[in-house]
Order: C-alpha cells, then structure tokens, then sequence
C-alpha cells in the first residue's frame, strides 16, 4: 500500500491525468443510459414465469400492453354531438396508429419538409424476409413438394407450454424504415399559421399533439419556428410515423371506430358501431333517438360491459371507455407514451380522459425517475457538502471530497452506461447511495490529513504525506471491503434490477475507494499546505460530552443495556412476522397521485386495470372448437369472477373464446338473448369462425379479433382476467399469489380438465413472482453477509466473540427497522429490500471502527471499561459525523415521487441512526459484559510489543497513529 | 448539294425513327386490353390446391373449380373436398358488384358482405375479392416502365380502381411484351405495397395460355398462399344448375 501511495504522492500529476483520462471515458457512457420501467427489466430469465409469459406473449400478444382509458362528461353531456365530435377526433388520430397510410403520411412529411426547406437522404428499408425464413415458413422446394409430390404437410405445433424449448426471438414488427436524418441546412423559418395552413385535418391534429410534446402548444399563429424548434417538430413527426408504420396499436376498442357483430340471414361480419359513409366520414349521432339506438347497440354486447361503457347504479350508461393493445414492438414505451399524450391532449375539452394500465405505470415510473434523480443527487451532495463544511471548515476539505464523490458516481453510471445496464427504480438510487458511501472515504482521508498536517510542510513534506496517507489507507480499504461484500451479496439475487444494483453498488464502492486514495494524496502533493490559521480538527466538545456520558452509561448499566435491546429485538422479531410484502406498480406510488387515484376510480367503473392470462391445452388441435370444451372454459371465466373470488382475491372480470362464439350465435340467432349461449355442434362453432372472415393482419392465423383467446391451432384457449382495485382494497400482488393458487386449485379439482396443461402467466404474475424472489432474496442476501462479516471480524481479532458481537449493531437495526415495518404495516418491496445489504455493508464500519479502537486502548493496556470509554473521544466522533452523512443523505430519498422510495429513504436513515446507536452503546455494553478479550492474552494487553495477530495490529497501529 | 442532300435524308431517317418509336410505344390500356383478351374459355373445370402458410400454422385445401362466361358475366363455384366441405360461389356482372356466397361445413350458405371484399378468403393471402372477376373497364391504367420479370421482358402498368370502395389503393400489373400475360401483381394498401402475386408455370393447354402456379406473398414475409392447378378442362358443358346457391348448398 505505501508504495502505491508513494507513487500517487510522488507523481500527482500523471495520476490526476489518469482520473481525468477514465472519466472522460466513463462520461461518454452517461448519455448512453436508459431508463427501463418494465417489470420484465426485473425478472429473472430462467424463471417459469418469465419463460411462461415471453412464450404466451408470442400466441396471444403482450399483457403488458394494455392501456385502459375511462371516458367521462366534463361540464357537458356524454352523450352530446360536442362530445362525439371530440371523441371521433381522438380515435381518429389513435387509428393512425392501427392502419398505416404510408402515402398519407409521406405526403404529411414531405410537407413539414419542404415548407421549411428541410431536405432528408432516403434511409433504406428495413429488409424484407423472405417468408421461408420465418418460423413456420416453407422453403420452394417444399410446397413443390407439398403440391406436386407426396409430401404430406406437417405443421410445427408451437407449444407455450414447452419451457425446455428456445424463447422466441425476432418477434417485433419492425418500422417500414430506417430513421431519416433530415438536413437544416437550408431551413427557411416557417410560421405555426403556415404549418397549420398546409396540413391535411388529420394532420393538423398530429401537428397539435407533436407541439405538446415539444413544449410549443402555446405558441401563436404568427409565431415563427426556430431552427431548433422545427427540428424538434420534425423529429417528433417522423418518430410518430415510424411507430405508425410498425402498426404500433393492434387492438383499439372504443365507442366509435369499435366493431360488433353483426348477423343477418345470410351473414355473419364485423361491423363498425358508428358507421362510415362513402367518403369515409364516420355518421356520428346526432339527434337523441340516435344516440338512444346507439346506446342500444351497447348495450347488445355483454362484452362491451366494462370495456367499451360503465353504468351508474341504475343501469345507465354514464362512462365510457377505450382499450388499447399495443403491438409487440421494441419501442412499445415510446408508444405507448405518444398515446398518451394523444389522449390527455383531449382533456381539456368536454370530456376527462383518464389513461390507466401497465404502460401508464411505467410511464409515470419513468418519468417520476428522471425527476428523481434530477432531486436526489444534488440535494444528497448538498447535504455532504454541508457536512464536510462543518467537518472541515475550509475549501479543500469541502471540495476534493466532493470530486471524489462526483467521480465515483460519473464512473459507475458511466460503466453502466457503456454495458448497457438499464436504471430501474432501484439502480436509480444508486447515485445517492455512491454519495453517502464515497463521503465517509474522502472523510477518513481528510480526517488524516488535518490530524498529520503539522507535519506535511517543508522539506520532507512528502515523505510524511506518504506515511501519513498510507497509515489510513487500511481503514479505508477494510471500510471499502465490507461494503463491498455487502453489496455484492446481492449480486446473487434473482432479481435482475437488484443484481444489477448490487453489482454497481459493489463496483462503485470500489471506484469510490480507489479516486479517494489516488485523488485526495495527489492534490495533497502537488498544492502541499502552506500555513496553518486556526486550530487543527474542529471537534464539538458538547457533542463528545454527550456521548462519552452515553458511554459510560452503557458500561455502568451492560446488563440493562443489553436486556433492553433483547427484549427490543424480540418485540422486532414479533413485528418482522407481521411484515408484508409487496411489488405491485399501484402501491409503488403515493396515495394522493394521480396513478393511485385513477387506477382506483377506472378500476371501480371498469372492473379492473391489469390483465394476466390463463392458459388452458386442450390437447389436440382444433380441440377449442369443441363446444363441451368451450363450455368448461365458459364456466371456469365465471367462476373466476363470481363474487367470493372477488372479495377475496379482487378477480373483477374475465373475458374467453366462449364469449366471442356466444356473441356471434346470438348475432346468428336475430339478435335474441336467449341465444347469447355456447352452440351445441361443433360444425356450427366451426362455421361461426370461418363466416366471421375477420382480419387478421399479422397472418398469425387466426383473425385479430379472436388472437388474444386462442392459438392458431385453435388447441389452447387462453382467458383473460383482469384485476385492480375492489372496494378500496389496491390491486396487491400478494393477493394475487393467493389467486393463482385458487385458479389452480379449481383447475386440478375440476375433473373435466384432468390431464389437461394449464398455466397462469402475464404482467400481473411478473409483479406477483417478484414478491417470492424478494422475500427469498432478503433471506439469502442478510444470511450471506452475516456470515461473511463474522468470518472477516473473526479472521480480524481471532475472537469468537468480539466475531459474535460485531454482529449485534447490524443484526439490531435490522430487526429494529424491519420489525417497525411490520408493525407499521410498510410493504417489504424491491427497493427496500436491499436495506440490510446497505445496513450491513455501511454500518459494519462503525462497528469496526468502535471495535479496533477498543483493541488499541487494550494493546495500551487499559483495561475493558477504560479502553471502552477511551474510545469514545476518537471512534465515536467519528462515528457521529459519518453517520450524520449518511443520515441525512438518504433522508434525501424522502423527496421522492415514490412512496416506496420515500419509505425507503426513511427506513435507511433510521437503520443508520439505529446501526449508530448500537455501535456506540449496545456494541461496548456488551463487549463489555461478556468481557471479550478482542484476541488479546493477559500479557500482550500490559505488554506495548505487538501480538501474533498481523492484521489487528496493523489496524490498531493505524488506528494509534490516526490518534496521534 | 451532295451532302446537303445526304444531311436531308439522315434527318428524314431519323424523324422517321422517331415517329415510329413512339408510335410503336404502346398505351397502358391497349397494353391491359390485350392482356384482357387472351382467351380464357367459355368455360372450365380444375382441380386446384390450396396451400396457405401462415406463421402459426400452415394449411394445405383441396378443391375443385368450375366457371362459366355468359357474354362478360362468369359465374364461378369451387367445391373444396380436403379437409373441409366448404364451398364458394361467385357471380360477376359487368356494371355490378360481385356477389359471394360461403357455403359452411353445416351445409348451410351465407352471403359475403360488400364491407367484407377485403377479407381473407377462405383464411388465406387472397382476399374475397381476388377471386372475383376483374372488369378493365372499371380501372385506369398508367404505364410507368418496363421491367424484367423473371427474365420475361415486361411492361409494368399502375391501375387503380375507379370510384370508391377499392379493396386495393393501387395495384402494379406486369404484364409481358410479347404474350400480354400477367407474371406478377404488386398489391397496394394505405399506399403501402403489402402484397405480391406472382403468376409461374405458364402452359399452354388447349390453345390456352395457363399459369399453372398463383402465388400471393405478403411482402413482410410473414406468410404466402400458393394455388396451384393439379389440371384444367376448357370449354367443357356445365349445367347452368350447378352455379347456384342451391347447388351450392347440397
């Protein structure tokens, strides 16, 4: 070690040019990191569930995609020419997104190019694949054989049930082309007014939404479009028509462009509910006997109850709504976030839009992120700052720590950056956390540095500089290591967020460690100290008489002390039972936000906001059509939804094929009710399926319509249930756990099904399978640790019980934090799980620090009490101000828009006050009651020659010097 | 004088070159009127495959086909016999929509809607409307260059349907030079090019031009339908009866 810090001292400046090199290098990386909202970012790939719900999202489309929009009046009727008005123009700019118009669209572009004189190169297509070369297709040679020959058609059964068999992979639609880069070289500024003027109406409407998205909207008509600002314009406009030409929304069911069935004598077709007339003009109603035969035609379809309108208590229809599925695309967020600006555009006219669903989570979770991480990483270095201040008092001591921080944080999110590690809601507290780590680094160094700096003028200033420095490098190095183990415990985890979080929390303790031992010697040397204007080390005196009293308190009263944390710890661990824990999106956000609030009205009027899916085989192709089939899964989508499964398990609706071959035997059947029932022929389920002819544009083989309920071999049916809120009990993973396993109770009970495969799989079991590996996790990850720390105070002090005791600061404030949480009824979730690596990792260091100081006062040969209270003017000061770091850094997260982060910020900085505590009370009571020895015989503790134990000596020689 | 006559000649050569160039360019629709003209028979009867490849799942139907020309109106009827009993029933008139009836496996005969032209037929890449008869009279034509086509010189034309109600925005026809027979069709939806149809295996049977292979392709290669001619009788008698929905029906 003395010969690095020899080197760093000695040649500062090729060191600060190395520093300055790699987070040039790591900087370029910061751009590069993405945010990822999803709950797949977090799920283990091996997982069942994961595989599960990546192979049914290939068959029946991505659960996760579902975007629910409850439309209610505001300040006018529902059912008003106004209101339809409005409403027709919002499904028409949404259908853009469903049916692609390349010439439409090219013509928009060329327009809001060549008005500005914006020119663009053509990109080029993306490739067209040959059909052969897709799954399922077949070579020329084949069908030649297949016609011509004896070849017998084979089809490749794709069972979602095979988790042995390979993931998908290639299953995004991909845009129609590459991105354009478009060319300003030539721009002519161009007016709103003319931009307005020179689009077609539909255009018009896009041009409205793309100037929200570019903060433009209040922009007048004469204004004139900088360079900029068209760019953005342009930008916008071509990211919406890339996301058009990928079809992004593959189902759209609203009161307007949606389709019924419609039967008649002779046929059996989809119909528009609006209809069109010949030009395309949707003939919305007008008049209120017309609005009444609208309502009728609602009111017709069941299934349009709670997806396409809401009724009061009377019956009537006082809501309506609209579903969107998004198309399985790799830009799905940025779809999903253009829909919604679409939408929440319309909000300010007569009716109230309200978004819900998966995508509108993670959309909020995304963007309450970015305004996190814009908070939390200036207050955190604030509050370090202000600590250093008064630490240090002077610019240096404020400053060169501060860069050391700022370093360790552009380095890791930098190397995360350029790996392409995303920044999930748990990485993304990860600057912070590098904030609270790195300062107590840059505070030991420059706690050295004051104590020595007599010494570090004049001629053999750098020689001293050297030693001085080398003497606290181990303590910063031990310090480092222990956190470094106790976030990389969490490297183990199945969760791949906190995989990730542990691995760069760990890599950047590192990289904190190593820019203070390289930074802070190397200024040291090349501005070397000049004079000295006040007293060195500002200590408090009141604040080290308090303490010193608390010390001796702790000695006087051992016994007491220790009892009364048993019995706190017992009362924990009764409060640890009582925890819950929970990953659903809706309980990650505060009560009063607009995710809870929404979710919980559409949840009430729509029965449910989040969908998950059970899958049912029944074994042989074409085995859906089977109307006894059809019929136990018609029972099964009820009994999911019949009351007692409700209240328990906030089951609200389900919808089957069984309700699509229903609708159509009424349609088929005069549109009698009595009909509405499941035909009892097989040939007439047939003949409904082949008469409907509906669309099916992904040539999937089964109409789009009908993708979402049954596979192409017509083998697996597949029911989706939606869940969420129920009588103001949130939507909650754990309850949904309890459903699965009621669904595949009913399932493995029901005889008609015996021997058939089922699974339960979707978004809303991702959020659920979190709840197992997070509560599986904490379990590893506080074993894990615990052994490693005995192991290292054990290898440290060769003392089982100075090993044992150093246990009892982390193990108390982990059951003192986690016991508040049960009995406080705070969820145990993702982020708050890794609150005992961070206990473990950052409070082990008082204990260490407490525990070697200890020793040195015994190699000095005072005796247990003495060296106990010894200790407290130098560990416990040090302590203290380490602690008030930490405490108030992560009381930082308080701020947040999660709640969970807000729980999570709290419960850290009351860990780190109850870690404090029991370092500097409970650990010497006890030390001191069980009178360990900390490795040391009778005659080394009289004796001043060192022991056998290398390392503890080491340490507590450095923890000597330190004093002085 | 002697080269002022030779110049006068070369330009009098020349102009006449020219003259005859674009004159001998013919117009997209004398090009589509003789493509339109190639005999087709009175009547026929075919055994035809259907193989449709989708990416879930791909189907492989069995049909046989009979049609009928009264002056310009044809009435058509497939019969499928593999794996499904299901029939279809086509009546073009000039002047009228196409007509379409699906006979189902129950036995019973629905009419394909107008709105549902633009619908898969029989869960294939050709629409309802494909297998109706196209008039040439209800298209413009645009000659827009000339391509090769599987080493078959081609004259490629753009035709779009005149009026509303077009299944297709556009259609791009390949028709060759020297037979005026159609190697492929580009299909255009939303301006989009999102099918092809290439015609192969051309045969001449009874004096009849006949392209034994249709293959329709989605250009995203997500899937193809091929319908191929197992063999085809010309101008063979057929009962009136058997093009109606009653025969359809039994």
């Amino acid at each position: 070690m003395r010969k690095i810090i020899g080197f760093v001292v000695n040649r500062p400046l090729p060191v600060l040019l190395f520093l300055l090199l790699v987070t040039t290098i790591m900087s370029i990386g910061l751009p590069k990191l993405q945010v990822e909202p999803s709950s797949e970012a977090l799920m283990p790939k091996d997982s069942s569930e994961y595989r599960y719900n990546m192979r049914m999202k290939q068959v029946f489309g991505d659960s996760r995609l579902f975007m629910l929009t409850l439309i209610e009046p505001d300040g006018s009727a529902l059912f008003s020419k106004e209101s339809f008005a409005l409403l027709n123009e919002l499904v028409e700019e949404v259908e853009e997104f469903r049916v692609f118009n390349l010439d439409i669209e090219e013509k928009r572009l060329d327009t809001i190019c060549s008005l500005a004189s914006v020119t663009y190169t053509d990109s080029d297509s993306v490739q067209q694949v040959d059909s052969s070369e897709k799954e399922g297709g077949l070579s020329d040679e084949m069908i030649d054989s297949l016609l011509l020959g004896d070849t017998q058609l084979q089809n490749d059964y794709y069972d979602v049930f095979d988790l042995e068999a390979p993931l998908p992979t290639d299953i995004y639609v991909q845009p129609i082309r590459l991105r354009r880069d478009y060319q300003f070289d030539s721009y002519s500024p161009v007016t709103k007014a003319m931009l307005e003027q020179a689009l077609d109406q539909a255009g018009f409407r896009q041009l409205q939404t793309v100037l929200s998205r570019t903060g433009l909207d209040d922009v007048g008509g004469t204004h004139s479009f900088s360079e900029e600002q068209y760019r953005a314009i342009v930008n916008e406009f071509e990211t919406a028509f890339l996301l058009k030409s990928t079809e992004a929304v593959k189902l759209f069911m609203n009161p307007v462009s949606g389709e019924d069935i419609v039967g008649t004598k002779e046929s059996l077709t989809p119909v528009d509910l609006i209809e069109e007339d010949e030009q395309g003009t949707r003939l919305l109603p007008q008049t209120d006997e017309e609005f009444t035969t609208y309502k009728q035609r609602l009111l017709g379809n069941p299934v349009f109850e709670n997806t396409i309108y809401s009724t009061d208590e009377e019956g009537k229809i006082d809501s309506l709504a609209m579903t969107i599925q998004l198309q399985v695309i790799e830009d799905a967020d940025a779809a999903s976030r253009y829909l919604m600006d679409v939408i929440t555009k319309y909000n300010e006219k007569e009716l109230r839009f309200l978004p819900v669903g998966i995508p509108v989570f993670e959309r909020y979770i995304q963007e309450y992120m970015a305004r996190d991480m814009g908070l939390f990483l200036p207050l955190a270095l604030l509050v370090v700052i202000m600590t250093f201040l008064l630490n240090f008092r002077m610019f240096r001591g404020v400053a060169l720590p501060t860069l050391s921080v700022v370093l360790s944080i552009i380095w890791t999110m930098g190397l995360m950056g350029h790996i392409g590690i995303p920044v999930t809601m748990v990485v993304n507290i990860l600057p912070t956390i590098l904030v609270a780590v790195g300062s107590s680094y840059s505070i030991h160094l420059f706690n050295q540095f004051l104590h020595d700096r007599s010494e570090l003028r004049g001629g053999a200033a750098r020689q001293n500089l050297v030693r001085s420095m080398t003497r606290i490098s181990t303590t910063v190095l031990l310090a480092a290591l222990t956190t470094f183990i106790g976030f990389s415990t969490l490297s183990i985890n199945q969760v791949v967020s906190l995989r990730h979080f542990g691995i760069f929390s760990a890599i950047g303790t590192v990289f904190a460690c190593i820019i203070s031992l390289l930074l802070i010697p190397s200024v040291f040397s090349l501005f070397p100290e000049k004079k000295t204007n006040r007293s060195d080390n500002m200590q408090n005196a009141h604040l080290r008489s308090i303490i010193e009293k608390g010390g001796r308190f702790a000695t006087n009263h051992a016994r007491g002390v220790v009892i009364l944390s048993l019995f706190i710890a017992v009362i924990g661990i009764y409060g640890l039972t009582r925890i819950n824990i929970e990953s659903s999106p809706v309980t990650q956000f505060h009560d009063d936000s607009y995710v809870v609030t929404s979710d919980s009205h559409v949840s009430r009027k729509l029965d449910g906001t989040v969908t998950f899916n059970l899958m049912i085989d029944s074994g042989k192709a074409g085995g859906v059509k089977d109307p006894e089939f059809l019929k136990h899964i018609d029972e099964t989508a009820k009994w999911i939804v019949s009351q007692k499964n409700r209240d328990n398990y906030n089951l609200l609706a389900s919808y089957s094929f069984a309700d699509v071959i229903k609708r159509m035997n009424k349609a088929m059947n005069a549109e009698d009710d009595a009909f509405y029932k499941l035909p009892t022929e097989r040939s007439v389920v047939e003949d409904y399926i082949m008469l409907y002819s509906g669309e099916d544009r992904n040539s999937s083989g089964v109409p789009d319509t009908m993708e979402r309920f049954v596979d192409p071999h017509y083998r697996v049916a597949n029911i989706t249930i939606k869940t969420g809120t129920y009588n103001g009990r949130p939507y909650s993973t754990k309850v949904l756990l309890e459903s699965v396993s009621a669904i595949n109770d009913y399932m493995n009970n029901h005889n008609f099904f015996e021997g058939m495969k089922h699974t339960v799989a979707g978004q809303g079991i991702n959020y659920a399978v979190l709840n197992r590996l997070v509560a599986r996790g904490q379990v590893v990850t506080i074993s894990l640790t615990l052994i490693i720390i005995f192991g290292i105070i054990f290898f440290l002090f060769k003392d089982i019980k100075a090993a044992l005791i150093s246990l009892i600061p982390i193990s108390f404030s982990i059951i003192f934090v986690y016991g508040t949480m049960g009995f406080l009824d705070i969820p145990l979730d993702l982020p708050k799980s890794i609150i005992a690596a961070i206990t473990i990792g950052i409070g082990i260091d008082d204990t260490i620090h407490m525990l070697k100081t200890i020793r040195t006062r015994l190699l000095e040969g005072l005796p247990l009490r003495n060296a106990i209270l010894a200790s407290y003017g130098e560990a416990g000061m040090a302590i203290v101000y380490t602690s008030v770091a930490l405490i108030f850094g992560f009381s930082v997260l308080m701020l947040s828009q999660f709640k969970v982060i807000f729980y999570f910020g709290w419960l850290v900085a009351m860990n780190m006050t109850a870690t404090t505590i029991a370092a500097l009370f409970i650990l010497p009571a006890a030390a001191y009651l069980f009178n360990v020895s900390f490795g040391l015989s009778k005659e080394s503790k009289t004796a001043t020659v060192r022991s056998s134990n290398k390392v503890a000596d080491m340490l507590t020689e450095n923890t000597a010097s330190e004093r002085g | 004088m002697k080269n002022i006559n030779r110049l006068f000649i070369q330009i009098i050569i020349s102009l006449f070159l020219t003259i005859s160039a674009i004159y001998s360019q013919e117009s997209a629709d004398s090009i589509m009127k003789k493509n339109d003209e190639i005999l087709s028979g009175q009547s026929f009867k075919r055994e035809m495959t259907l193989l449709v490849i989708k990416q879930g799942v791909n189907e492989k139907k069995e049909f046989e086909g009979f049609s009928k020309k009264d002056g310009r109106s044809r009435r058509s009827r497939m019969q499928f016999t593999s794996p499904t009993e299901m029939g279809f029933l086509v009546w073009d008139k000039p002047g009228e929509d196409s007509q379409q009836w699906i006979r189902l496996s129950g036995g019973r005969v629905r009419r394909i809607a107008s709105s549902d032209k633009g619908k898969p037929w029989m869960n294939s890449h050709f629409y309802n409307d494909d297998v109706s008869e196209r008039y040439i009279e209800n298209y413009t034509y645009e000659l827009i260059g000339e391509v090769s086509v599987n080493g078959i010189p081609c004259y490629k034309i753009r035709s779009e349907k005149k009026g509303s109600g077009a299944t297709y925005s556009k259609t791009e026809i390949y028709v060759g030079k020297k037979d005026y027979l159609t190697y492929r069709v580009n299909y255009y939806e939303g301006g989009r090019h999102t099918k092809t149809l290439t015609l192969t295996r051309y045969e001449v049977i009874q004096n009849i031009p006949t392209a034994r292979m249709l293959t329709m392709e989605r250009t995203d290669g997500k899937g193809k339908s091929v319908l191929y001619i197992k063999n085809i009788k010309y101008n063979v008698p057929i009962d009136d009866r058997e093009l109606t929905r009653e025969a359809l029906a039994r």
